[in-house]
């Protein structure tokens, strides 16, 4: 199983941001979060077997949420 | 459509771009702000567009990448016996620009001259078709020549962020007959029903018939609808790529990587994701050159040949994807490939 801290790196990968992003950055108000990279998140959470509903994406609030997803079996 | 091809190579590959660089932050802060416009460069990756003077047309390009190729004594002018050009920017309407080439080149008389108009896709499209000219007979020694003066010519865009797009490139790509035993594999899809989501009526004898009044010049402008060109790749491209894989009895694991037309990075990043693959096996390869039409493919891969060691190693998915629209993927072996130092005029 993937670590936390593993999911985290890849998401960084994913989004290549500006400024840091920890499990604890706001999805709504980070500028390296657009929807072009909650896009390509998704894909990657699908990659791992996880298909998240439009709800559940909705209730995004943290990236810790993200990697909650990603982690729940 | 899928296709399986013996006995060619790719024997080299040459490739140039325009030798004035633009910086792109610069240019989308003209009609953005800083936090914007470094957002917009982020998801594109182009950091700067390389383009020609305006004297320059892709035919040019072309014939230097040719004489490239000669100069490396790979073969003799005298020996091709066909000639492709694929552009979007021909010099003239007719006739038709292979003929220019020809005579630039001082080739045979004795050759196939074809001419096709396509973009993106051009550059694996016109390895399909050489591989057909060779499988059939009627030539051993092809010189595929593609690319386009994008950046020079589509000045009018329905969205500013669309002139952060494109550069101005040209290749030229020796494909021989060779008793090798060598499978290379092809997959075409055309649709035609989606045909005005890249769009340019320049020239359009179809508005010139309904009003012969008409000032075409008006019409010099490119339509991409960005939208529905990301739903296309994410969904035809990529069952595509998938198709042809399975195909030629192959997995991912046995392929070096799938070098894309460079749309953009966010797109290709998006496409390898959604192939369950990482950006490695889909790599950006144009953050200073731009997306260079059907010239992208053969520029990408002779300006990063020292990053590409699995080239090498393993066959190579070429995906070709755009205007049309239209996908033509390729699985080809490039290990013996001379893949020529680029150009830059």
């Amino acid at each position: 199983m993937t670590s936390r801290e593993q999911i985290l790196q890849d998401i960084i990968n994913i989004i290549e941001p500006i400024d840091e992003i920890t499990e604890d950055t706001e999805i709504k108000t980070s500028d390296d979060i657009d929807s072009l990279a909650l896009f390509n998140i998704v894909l990657y959470l699908n990659t791992k077997g996880k298909k998240p509903t439009l709800e559940q994406l909705q209730s995004l609030n943290k990236v810790k949420d993200i990697i909650d997803i990603a982690c729940n079996d | 459509m899928n296709l399986c091809f013996n006995n060619s190579k790719i024997s080299a590959i040459s490739a140039v771009a325009g030798k004035n660089i633009e910086d792109n932050l610069k240019k989308a802060m003209t009609f953005t702000d800083e936090v914007k416009a470094k957002k917009i460069i982020k998801s594109l990756g182009f950091k700067n567009l390389r383009y020609t003077d305006t004297d320059i047309t892709t035919a040019d390009l072309c014939i230097a990448c040719a004489n490239n190729i000669f100069s490396h004594n790979i073969i003799n002018r005298e020996d091709v016996d066909a000639l492709i050009f694929i552009t979007q920017t021909p010099d003239s309407l007719f006739p038709a620009t292979s003929f220019f080439i020809q005579k630039e080149l001082q080739l045979s008389k004795n050759i196939f001259l074809y001419d096709l108009t396509l973009g993106c896709s051009g550059y694996v499209y016109g390895l399909l078709f050489a591989n057909q000219l060779i499988a059939s007979g009627t030539a051993k020694n092809v010189l595929l020549c593609c690319g386009d003066t994008s950046r020079t010519t589509k000045n009018e865009y329905n969205q500013p962020a669309n002139t952060l797009l494109f550069g101005d490139a040209g290749s030229c790509t020796l494909v021989q007959h060779e008793n090798n035993n060598e499978k290379s594999y092809f997959s075409c899809y055309s649709n035609g029903d989606l045909r005005n989501i890249i769009n340019n009526d320049a020239f359009s004898f179809r508005k010139f018939r309904k009003d012969p009044n008409i000032n075409l010049a008006n019409y010099f402008s490119c339509q991409i609808n960005g939208l529905e060109l990301a739903n296309f790749t994410m969904n035809e491209t990529k069952n595509e790529i998938i198709d042809i894989v399975h195909n030629a009895n192959l997995s991912f694991e046995d392929i070096s990587y799938c070098i894309a037309h460079q749309a953009n990075k966010n797109l290709l990043k998006s496409l390898a994701l959604s192939l369950g693959q990482t950006t490695e096996f889909i790599p950006f390869l144009s953050e200073n050159t731009g997306n260079t039409s059907s010239a992208s493919i053969p520029i990408g891969l002779v300006e990063n040949k020292n990053n590409l060691p699995k080239l090498k190693e393993k066959p190579t998915i070429l995906s070709g994807f755009g205007v049309g629209l239209s996908v033509v993927n390729a699985i080809v072996n490039l290990k013996d490939t001379q893949l020529l130092d680029p150009i830059y005029m």
